[in-house]
């Protein structure tokens, strides 16, 4: 009966490492409901304020409430009983005895947690895309929290590449927040699964988000914080995340932009820095023994991969390769081929679609690095 | 019997010949003036009672009565006043002109309460009108005398004052032109050329590209990197006017009432409207109905800065204009027909920043896509070019080096446009490659193998929409009549594929 198990996360005052304790000592939720009230005040250390709150039946009638919703809305429960329950949280005290998700949840537990600011620059923007990708391609679930910037783009990339991807929220699953990630939650759950601590029908709080935040920390395996200011949301996951002992990887940045100093300071003050996509993995599999031997390439989003267009740059193909030191407009690049408009985009096309060079928002050319170029 | 006065009332760009009725009949003293006139028309009865009696005549105290026939059109306007001036005064037997050559004359005109004549909009498509009409003179106010004489065939009296013609009409002295003061011709689009234009060779290609082949286009830039100092120079490299289209133009700004000069308009219009024009204001209405922004930019520019920021709605009004060249201003008792063949050039910020792709932009890719789906999608389809203007390095600026000029370029637009009308030279409705249909597409588009291959595997690769395919063929057709090339080449193929900027950066979306 799932509803005494959605009554026992009700009551106030109650948490989940009482609700645990109470669990150990009744077994389930039901046995709890039915106790006779000397019963539960040999429970130890039981106060006895909670004591009313147990015996409180307008519990009940909410956690009815709450059982039709998610029946109605095809939500399920994690319960801490269910062979899904992944092992790594089982040992976290405090982490909820139920959570409420949609869509089926992965065979492989933990992943690696992707978090970052939602005003994030291009810079994080990529990073993110080329880990989502890597992550999928690994078959390594992707953990965010469904928030703009960062965490939309990291679902994104991996639900784009075939991943699976957690999405935890700070809301009731049946809510998209921001409403803007509608289509996103919608492929979330075709790819994934949507969980939360909050009931269906809860709306989104500031004080649910660093509870969220801490829960993600819990759930994955490794956290990756892309860009985060100082004070961000991304920084509480992380030191969450270390607090449980997680690692933490922070990506370097620019020293002065804000962006970037909370994930330096994580550097800082002893998070891994973050050089290479396979530091995501080795760990994870040294766990079990297995250390990955092959390193990959930091291998740009839109590069074509692969032997059939990989070809050498002739003359001209490399004096303009060669040119773009930094991304630079077309037009600076006219004068290497005198001036001639028709050559050059032809030139730059091909290029551009053998995936050399790419060309940027902003019609700024630059070489592409995915290319080992030995010439 | 009533006295009739020929005159003009103007629909459209064309006017249509009014026979201006007067009559005077016992009674208290009154004056109706009946025939569907606006405001303006029944406000004659004022001025042309203090005209006439300040120019020393009487006005008759009886009833008058004026019909503007046919009767059933609506007619706006003041510059009936001075045929029915003129109507009054014979119907009251004040002016005894030769009726003969009356019925050959036409009158327009409004009148001052002092009796002047002063000068009216839509002067040169009503001297069309008489002419076509078949008078043999045609009475003008003096302001508009230059305008009207663009028009030969038709003798023109001009005159300052409603005395003046009654002394004239009687014969009681001659008819003396107005001396011509001879106004220095502005050359305003002088001070504008390319050459001005630094570090935006490429981009610029891609503007002749658009000039020649009469393609629509869309220059997407951060604030501040040219767009607009691009777009004001377009004019300058499209081909002369020829005298048609000078005259059509010139038509559209007389019966707009800005043809303040009165000379033939000799320039192509260049127009931008502010991004909160209303829907009439772009496609012409109002009453009396009058030519909108995209009629006053017929054979010219029409450009469209923050085109993202436009009312949907006003924008959506475009879509059939462009198609058809003409806008058709409907209304209960009429219609108004405008032509409206313009080149549009738009311009907008790549995102609601501004400066996407540049490192201070924080925009999230929902949040540019939702700044650029605020331009209707039908609308971003007519627009074969959709550019990236990149923000130049401020020392570029400052290089002495020069631009090419407006005269270079227009050469080689003029050549472009040459080789296309002798192509559509069967097809009278067809005249740039932008305009062709699938059929023609088919027919005069043809690809060079490497050609065809490199468009095929771009589609591949940047997921281009089917129907974008026949843009780009349109486009590097264009391209290979610049370099006035019988077949499509590689060359022009990779430059047509390079100039959708926005599918592209869609394709590269993080959004679901």
């Amino acid at each position: 009966m799932d509803v005494f198990w959605i009554w026992l996360t009700l009551i106030n005052g109650l948490g989940p490492i009482t609700q645990k304790k109470l669990l150990d000592y009744f077994n389930s939720p039901k046995h709890i409901f039915h106790a006779y009230n000397s019963e539960l005040k040999c429970t130890p250390k039981l106060p006895t304020s909670i004591l009313m709150q147990i015996q409180d039946e307008s519990y009940l009638e909410k956690a009815k409430r709450i059982e039709e919703e998610t029946q109605k809305k095809d939500i399920k429960l994690l319960k801490i009983d269910s062979p899904e329950y992944p092992a790594n949280v089982k040992t976290v005290r405090d982490f909820p005895i139920i959570l409420y998700f949609r869509s089926k949840l992965s065979l492989q537990p933990g992943g690696v947690g992707i978090v970052g600011s939602r005003r994030c620059t291009s810079y994080g923007k990529e990073i993110t895309l080329d880990v989502g990708d890597f992550l999928a391609k690994e078959n390594i679930p992707v953990v965010s929290g469904m928030a703009k910037g960062i965490d939309g783009y990291a679902h994104t990339a991996c639900i784009k590449s075939g991943g699976y991807t957690t999405a935890f929220l700070a809301n009731g699953v049946d809510i998209c927040y921001p409403a803007e990630q509608n289509i996103l939650m919608d492929m979330i759950m075709e790819n994934g699964a949507v969980i939360s601590e909050y009931p269906p029908g809860v709306r989104p709080n500031p004080r649910y988000f660093p509870r969220r935040n801490y829960l993600l920390s819990a759930w994955i395996n490794k956290l990756l914080v892309v860009e985060a200011a100082e004070r961000s949301g991304a920084i509480i996951t992380a030191n969450m995340a270390k607090k449980i002992g997680k690692e933490v990887f922070a990506v370097p940045n620019n020293i002065y932009k804000d962006e970037s100093k909370g994930t330096n300071r994580l550097i800082k003050e002893g998070a891994t820095i973050f050089l290479s996509k396979d530091q995501l993995l080795s760990v994870q599999y040294n766990d079990s023994g297995i250390i990955k031997a092959e390193t990959k390439s930091f291998v740009k989003p839109n590069a074509v991969v692969g032997g059939k267009s990989y070809r050498t740059l002739n003359k001209i193909e490399k004096i303009i390769y060669d040119a773009l030191t930094t991304p630079k407009p077309s037009e600076e690049l006219l004068e290497l081929v005198d001036g001639d408009f028709g050559r050059l985009t032809d030139l730059l096309f091909s290029m551009e679609m053998e995936g050399f060079v790419r060309i940027l928002p902003g019609n700024l050319i630059a070489k592409s690095q995915s290319r080992d170029l030995s010439l | 019997m009533a006295i009739v006065i020929n005159s003009f009332a103007v629909s459209g760009v064309n006017a249509y010949p009014v026979q201006v009725e007067v009559m005077t009949m016992s009674g208290l003293p009154s004056t109706t003036i009946v025939g569907l006139g606006d405001t303006a028309v029944k406000e004659a009865r004022q001025r042309i009672e203090a005209g006439i009696t300040c120019a020393g005549y009487t006005y008759p105290l009886k009833r008058v009565v004026i019909n503007l026939a046919p009767g059933e059109m609506k007619k706006s306007g003041s510059h009936f006043d001075l045929s029915m001036a003129v109507g009054v005064m014979i119907e009251t037997k004040q002016l005894f002109p030769n009726t003969e050559e009356l019925s050959q004359a036409g009158f327009i005109g409004e009148l001052s309460l002092n009796g002047e004549i002063r000068p009216v909009s839509g002067v040169l498509p009503m001297v069309i009108a008489a002419r076509e009409m078949g008078l043999t003179r045609l009475y003008v106010p003096a302001g508009n005398l230059k305008e009207a004489s663009l028009v030969s065939g038709i003798e023109l009296l001009a005159f300052f004052s409603l005395d003046e013609i009654v002394k004239y009409l009687q014969g009681t002295s001659l008819y003396i032109p107005p001396s011509e003061e001879d106004q220095p011709e502005e050359e305003f689009h002088n001070a504008l050329d390319f050459s001005d234009i630094l570090g935006q060779d490429v981009f610029i290609e891609y503007v002749i590209a658009a000039a020649a082949g009469g393609h629509n286009m869309l220059m997407i830039g951060s604030p501040g990197c040219g767009k607009s100092m691009i777009a004001k120079r377009i004019p300058t490299i499209l081909p002369a006017l020829t005298e048609n289209e000078a005259l059509e133009i010139t038509k559209i700004y007389s019966v707009a009432g800005f043809l303040r000069n009165s000379t033939l308009i000799k320039e192509r219009p260049f127009r931008s409207p502010h991004h909160n024009a209303s829907t009439n204001s772009l496609v012409g209405g109002g009453s009396p109905v009058v030519p909108g922004e995209i009629s006053l930019a017929h054979t010219g520019v029409l450009f469209l800065d923050e085109i993202a920021e436009f009312e949907k709605k006003a924008l959506d009004a475009l879509r059939q204009p462009m198609e058809d060249g003409m806008v058709t201003v409907s209304r209960v008792r009429s219609t108004h027909t405008f032509p409206c063949q313009f080149m549009l050039v738009a311009a907008m910020n790549p995102c609601p920043c501004g400066h996407y792709g540049q490192s201070r932009c924080r925009c999230t890719d929902y949040e540019v896509l939702k700044y650029r789906q605020k331009i209707s999608g039908p609308i971003l389809d007519r627009i074969d070019v959709q550019k990236y203007v990149h923000p130049v390095d401020f020392m570029s600026l400052s290089s002495p080096k020069k631009g090419k000029s407006s005269t270079e370029l227009r050469e080689q637009v003029q050549k472009a446009r040459e080789i296309q009308s002798y192509r559509f030279k069967n097809n009278p409705k067809v005249n740039s490659n932008a305009q062709m249909n699938e059929a023609m597409i088919k027919e005069y588009c043809e690809l060079e193998e490497d050609a065809r291959s490199l468009i095929r595997q771009a589609f591949e690769r940047f997921e281009f929409s089917a129907r974008t395919y026949n843009k780009f063929l349109k486009l590097s057709r264009t391209f290979a009549d610049l370099n006035e090339s019988e077949k499509i080449r590689r060359q022009d193929v990779a430059a047509a594929l390079m100039s959708r900027d926005l599918d592209k950066d869609r394709a590269g979306m993080l959004v679901t």
